[in-house]
């Protein structure tokens, strides 16, 4: 029983009810089972830590895969680039090379939407073509690592040109972000430029052989290509 | 060796994680912990809730433990600020299992003297617990732990007299509820 202050006023009843009903207990011995598994959750810090070298493992594998597909992606790129080069070294023989030898814009838009399912807005070079600027031989379809792509062969200005055309790998899935520029490169060499880029599902090349004015290419599908600075 | 150690020696055996040291330390005070928390809660349920959490913050924190306070005074005010924290609502039940077992155990007295025992020793228990918290705290460590004045001021972090004023107005508050049912079962027993 607690021992009483001088100055403590307590009526013994109180005191002796108080020492007897909050005595002291025996703790129960499931005591220490509770802790041990109260701590094991808490060392799950000490797991968490121990789990880093497994997460930068995931986030390295997932850097590298889209490494990987940045690279496939380039790859494709420049394996169409190397291909639009050899279609202009192809026209420069003549149209007998081309699939469908035409030089009506509709008629190549709709040929290549039925055999390849590409679109390319080909009307609003017609204008240009009825001007002399752009002048249409036809097209031809090839097969690259599986996948068809589309070649369009015009004359532009004092240039031969060719627009190849594919599906991304991604189209259908309903993922790709339509009227939008996702990628944008040029390169030259020293029988053509090369200007490659991917809008909505379909990815593009474009080779011109005028290399000093290679704008001119351009006016297939815009009719005020001629005021573009950057593509030089 | 921490079996045989001191408290020191146990405290610095935890504070280099020593597992054999923290069940040393624990087998030493679980009984002033759970005894606390049981007295203050009145309930065994969220007692066993309130000593797990003790301990837990005790083996998390005492690597902080630089012994600016004695080691039981830490442990006091852990197992305080655990009841103090918990804040869950539980049912007080009756003792009526103990009750009975005392009437079974004390042939000498009357029935009738047995409920009224019974009675207020639910009464007493239920009185404090109807206590706001700070007072039954108050209550628990003076009776439960027979703890002096300074070490209550300490655990508590107020002054000697702040104590002895808080208690004396919790004696009589329970005086006065409890001083009925004491009339009752033959007065004045202390």
């Amino acid at each position: 029983m607690a021992e009483l202050y001088p100055n403590e006023r307590i009526a013994p009843w109180l005191q002796t009810e108080l020492a007897h009903q909050l005595g002291p207990v025996a703790a129960p011995e499931s005591l220490w089972n509770r802790i041990q598994e109260q701590q094991v959750p808490r060392r799950g810090s000490s797991f968490r830590w121990a789990s880093w070298p497994v997460a930068a493992g995931l986030l390295l594998m997932a850097s590298a895969g889209m490494a990987w597909h940045i690279s496939r992606a380039r790859d494709r790129v420049a394996d169409m680039e190397k291909l639009a080069e050899r279609e202009l070294q192809r026209f420069a023989g003549g149209p007998k090379r081309l699939n469908l030898c035409s030089g009506n814009a509709m008629e190549i838009r709709t040929w290549l939407k039925a055999k390849a399912n590409v679109d390319i807005d080909l009307l609003a070079g017609r204008s240009m073509a009825a001007h002399g600027a752009v002048r249409l031989l036809g097209a031809r379809l090839i097969q690259l690592h599986g996948a068809t792509i589309a070649s369009v062969a015009y004359r532009a200005d004092d240039g031969v040109a060719t627009l190849l055309v594919s599906r991304t790998r991604s189209a259908g899935r309903g993922n790709a972000a339509t009227s939008k520029h996702l990628s944008w490169r040029i390169e030259s060499s020293r029988k053509a430029r090369l200007f490659s880029w991917s809008m909505g599902e379909q990815v593009y090349t474009l080779a011109s052989s005028d290399t000093k004015n290679p704008r001119g290419a351009c006016l297939l599908c815009h009719p005020d290509a001629r005021g573009l600075t950057t593509l030089n | 060796m921490v079996l045989e150690g001191t408290e020191q020696e146990l405290i610095e055996g935890c504070q280099r994680g020593e597992r054999e040291a923290f069940r040393v330390l624990f087998e030493r005070h679980k009984d002033k912990v759970y005894s606390i928390a049981l007295r203050y809660a009145g309930d065994e349920t969220v007692a066993m809730d309130i000593a797990q959490e003790t301990f837990l913050r005790l083996f998390s924190r005492i690597s902080g433990f630089r012994g600016d306070s004695t080691f039981e005074s830490w442990l006091y005010r852990l197992v305080v600020n655990s009841c103090l924290d918990q804040k869950r609502k539980t049912r007080r039940l009756m003792p009526l299992v103990d009750g009975l077992l005392d009437m079974l155990q004390a042939p000498g007295e009357s029935v009738m003297d047995h409920l009224l025992r019974s009675e207020l020793s639910s009464r007493v228990r239920l009185v404090v617990g109807a206590l706001p918290d700070e007072q039954r705290i108050l209550i628990v460590l003076r009776y439960t732990q027979g703890l002096s004045y300074d070490q209550i001021a300490e655990i508590l972090g107020c002054s000697n007299g702040t104590v002895a004023s808080r208690l004396n107005r919790v004696h009589k508050v329970l005086e006065r509820r409890l001083s009925r049912l004491v009339g009752a079962t033959g007065g004045n027993r202390g």
